[in-house]
């Protein structure tokens, strides 16, 4: 027997070994009953929106400590707004969690659409990742647990140009050292390639001395950004995180000017995100949940206008701030009453940019 | 004189029962938040007298240099002998004697108070002495006095009796247990599903220091709408399986 046929065996011994462990890993040990909740909701966001919603989700734990999960929702709103206005959105998920040496592996997959888009016709976009936790030990409770994360997604539009696909890498730690607090740090890595019919559009539009592409090249997006999170409860009955994100944007997309000026400017930006949650819930009847951000996006070349519309010489300057908070209350745990308002401003040194932007919400949902 | 000094054995938590009708539970629980959760440092602070001197003369002590007669010392010294004499460390009172002298508080009510020391105490022993680890519970004198504090906030000697049975495998986790249960019965949930969870946690190799967790996986539910009841359904059968809340978390919410 020579050593490519003994390494052949060797090769098929251990696929089988894998076989049989994810086979194994996939038995249903307990299926939770499904939930469903309905919902309705009016909103307010410059205009007035009626809108249905639904939630479903299943979920089984497996042998061996694994979990296996699908989660749907559909929502469709509808206005008066010029002559009427419908949207749609549906998001199906499934996800696998299991044990592996020295860890865990979570698989997840998910298809996000909107059947009619106003702007874009059928949207379509499906995501995948997978993400492995590295445990020391044979506990899942050790303090400090490094993982690695991967995730992509293709974007689809059946009227718009701007179909892409995604591809993100991500690699950090998370340090629990006790259960009120939590931090996590995660450096990542994101390509983001927009399509052919993209550059193709652009080139028909635009002169061809004016664009990056010439047909030649597609665009492409490259990210890079580190995250700082710290996490933790606030007494017994509420918890808050707050995280902080810095990075930037190369890319080989040029933004447009003028007929008149025949001129470009690169789209590269360096951003920096500061978020944070809270959320509390006194008693089963009560829920609050509360977020503030401010993200800040500035950009190497490209140029802010004036208010007469010309260029000015500073860098554009994007700043969106803005909170969100949620109450609900419920009776029973099944009927939910909710309100919520959102306040947005952009700040930035091109007037055109400038704005604000408020929504009010108000609904019911029953969880069956 | 008091109405401890009255009664002979040991109280059967059972009967113990029928005499505590919760009137206002509202309060009570109010009171039991207040104790179990706040822990006011002056009230029943770990700081146990370690003077040469025995309980009583060191009760004394305290007394006469805060100007207290030595009648009075007396009277307060004898309610420690007593105390003694039904088997309850004196060093367990010395706290509540130091808070009445902070507060200068009449010499009848630090009897009173140190009288309702004492009932609780032997209520919360004789809880105890229902499950084979008495001892183990007894032993650890924070762990006897937090039963006490628990009684005296208001809490029904029945429920207590429940919280132990939870705890009886592992005594150790009785505090970690007792802030869990409380919290989630403040929270919303009844008594019956406050103790699954907190046994369900008890079975598990879940360390206690990550108890407090389990607060947070009901709001986490809460916002996915799922019933506090169906998460309870969900925690037992998922927990003994589980070695950490994240695990568990991973589990059992999507």
């Amino acid at each position: 027997m020579g050593p490519d046929t003994k390494t052949k065996i060797y090769v098929k011994k251990s696929l089988l070994l894998i076989l049989v462990a994810l086979f194994y890993a996939a038995v249903p040990v307990f299926a939770f009953p499904p939930t469903f909740i309905l919902g309705s909701s009016l909103e307010y966001n410059n205009q007035f929106w009626y809108g249905i919603y639904g939630v479903g989700s299943w979920r089984s734990t497996l042998a061996e400590g694994g979990y296996a999960a699908l989660s749907g929702n559909f929502s469709a709103k509808y206005s008066q707004y010029e002559g009427g206005l419908l949207r749609d959105s549906e998001y199906l998920q499934g996800s696998l969690g299991f044990p592996v040496p020295a860890g865990t592996l979570l698989i997840e997959s998910g298809l996000s659409s909107s059947l009619d888009d106003e702007d874009y016709g059928t949207i379509l976009r499906p995501v995948w990742s997978a993400q492995y936790n590295l445990w020391k030990g044979p506990h899942y409770n050790t303090p400090v647990h490094p993982y690695l994360r991967y995730s992509g997604y293709y974007l689809y539009q059946e009227a718009g140009v701007q179909d892409r696909s995604a591809h993100e890498i991500g690699l950090g730690t998370v340090y629990d050292p006790s259960i009120k607090r939590g931090y996590r740090f995660e450096v990542t890595g994101k390509a983001e390639m927009w399509s052919g019919e993209y550059t193709e559009n652009l080139s028909e539009i635009y002169p061809s001395e004016i664009t990056a592409f010439d047909g030649a090249a597609s665009r492409t997006d490259l990210f890079a950004s580190a995250d700082v999170e710290l996490n933790g409860l606030a007494g017994y009955f509420a918890d808050w995180s707050v995280v902080f994100s810095a990075g930037t944007r190369a890319s080989n997309d040029q933004q447009y000017l003028s007929d008149a000026l025949l001129e470009t400017e690169g789209t590269d930006t360096v951003f920096v995100l500061a978020e944070g949650d809270f959320s509390w819930s006194p008693t089963r009847q009560i829920g609050l949940t509360s977020s503030l951000y401010a993200d800040s996006q500035r950009y190497v070349e490209r140029r802010a206008s004036k208010e007469d519309g010309s260029l000015g010489p500073d860098p554009l300057l994007l700043v969106d701030m803005g909170g969100r908070v949620e109450f609900d209350w419920t009776p029973n745990n099944k009927l939910y009453v909710i309100a919520s308002m959102n306040v947005g401003k952009t700040v930035s040194n091109d007037p055109a940019y400038e704005g604000w932007n408020i929504g009010l919400s108000a609904g019911v949902e029953y969880a069956f | 004189m008091h109405q401890i000094y009255h009664q002979g054995g040991r109280i059967s938590p059972i009967m113990h029962v029928e005499g505590y009708k919760k009137v206002l539970p509202i309060l009570s629980f109010s009171f039991l938040i207040f104790f179990v959760l706040l822990r006011p440092p002056c009230l029943w602070a770990e700081q146990v007298d370690t003077s040469s001197f025995g309980p009583t003369q060191t009760v004394k002590g305290i007394l006469i240099d805060n100007g207290y007669t030595e009648k009075e010392s007396s009277v307060i010294a004898e309610i420690l002998d007593y105390a003694g004499s039904v088997g309850i460390p004196g060093e367990l009172l010395i706290p509540r004697v130091r808070e009445g002298v902070a507060k200068r508080v009449s010499v009848p009510r630090l009897e009173r108070a140190l009288s309702n020391d004492i009932e609780n105490l032997r209520t919360a022993r004789s809880l105890f002495e229902q499950f084979s680890k008495a001892e183990e519970f007894i032993g650890e004198t924070a762990r006897w006095k937090r039963a006490a504090n628990m009684l005296a906030a208001g809490m029904d000697p029945q429920e207590l009796y429940t919280l132990v049975e939870a705890c009886s495998t592992k005594p150790d986790d009785f505090r970690s247990a007792s802030v869990l249960y409380v919290s989630l019965f403040e929270w919303g949930l009844t008594e019956d599903s406050a103790k699954r969870v907190v046994e369900s946690l008890v079975l598990s190799e879940i360390h206690k220091s990550e108890y407090e967790g389990v607060i947070e996986l009901f709001r986490v539910a809460r916002r996915q709408r799922l019933r506090p009841e169906e998460l309870v359904g969900r925690i037992v059968s998922a927990a003994p399986h589980s070695r950490s809340i994240d695990e568990l978390s991973n589990k059992i919410l999507r």
